[in-house]
């Protein structure tokens, strides 16, 4: 944890200036990772000190975050809001459901994981994945931004 | 995985005392002690989420766990006899290929109590022995 807090500065900085801004989607999820994601808010983790923060548009998001595996219904949904991300578009799967299905898995109504229909820049498993583990999740995919190609 | 749900519910998991929970619960991620496994198929066949499986090769057995499935509901380390399941307090590292999230284990021929004329994949489908 206290590397992650002593990386996440710096790296934000180089890269995105100042600050970086991400857009949570739900695709379909328990309401569980939501939790932990707005558990990252709290005095306890207190994201904001690094310069990230939470928007409500996925046009002014550098990043996505996607909980929940893919239902049918908001499949066209999570299509229109990645369409609508800037590139380089940054997309963390978070929790199991995400990452490939978890416990619902592909049914008639779930389509499964989100990898399944967009490339996907880092996975943190758990059900729901604790606030160190989304806050390293998010630290390793700005690590990985270069890797990713902008049309 | 509605028979687990109702032996939870019979368990009451919320009647055990406090220091027994925090033992059962962990905070980390679930580790296997692969030497302990006698290859049953207890574990595969009571994971609600699909998370264990095993494959039935030449002269060994492999279990497979996929922490992109597993809920850690610990139900593996209820029906487990052998003990081979814990939780450590070591988190679970988010990774770049979701192939990483696999822990593949081999176990040997010697530790494998019966083998039967069939085995139980991740599908929980009878698979035909090869050996």
């Amino acid at each position: 944890m206290i590397d992650i807090e002593q990386q996440l500065p710096s790296v934000i900085k180089k890269l995105f200036g100042r600050s970086l801004h991400i857009r949570q989607i739900d695709s379909g999820s328990c309401n569980g990772c939501e939790f932990e994601i707005a558990a990252l808010m709290n005095p306890v983790y207190d994201i904001q000190r690094f310069g990230i923060d939470f928007v409500a548009s996925p046009r002014h998001a550098d990043m996505l975050l996607v909980t929940g595996g893919v239902t049918r219904n908001l499949e066209e949904a999570l299509r229109k809001a990645y369409s609508a991300t800037a590139s380089p578009k940054m997309m963390v799967a978070i929790g199991a459901c995400a990452c490939g299905g978890g416990m619902i898995g592909s049914t008639y109504a779930n389509i499964g994981g989100v990898d399944k229909l967009f490339p996907v820049c880092i996975y943190v498993p758990g059900c729901p994945p604790r606030p160190q583990a989304i806050l390293e999740g998010i630290l390793h995919a700005i690590e990985r931004a270069h890797e990713l190609k902008s049309p | 995985m509605i028979p687990v749900i109702k032996r939870l519910w019979k368990h009451g998991v919320g009647t055990v005392p406090k220091h027994e929970v925090q033992r059962l619960i962990g905070r980390g991620k679930l580790v296997l002690d692969i030497k302990r496994c006698t290859a049953c198929g207890d574990c595969v066949a009571e994971c609600p989420a699909d998370a264990l499986s095993l494959q039935y090769a030449e002269r060994k057995v492999l279990l497979s766990l996929a922490y992109d499935s597993c809920i850690s509901c610990r139900v593996c380390i209820e029906s487990c006899t052998a003990g081979v399941f814990s939780f450590a307090n070591i988190p679970i590292s988010s990774v770049r290929e979701r192939d990483q999230l696999t822990l593949r284990y081999v176990i040997p021929s010697e530790q494998i109590q019966q083998i039967g004329d069939e085995g139980i994949d991740r599908h929980r489908t009878a698979v035909a022995i090869s050996d």
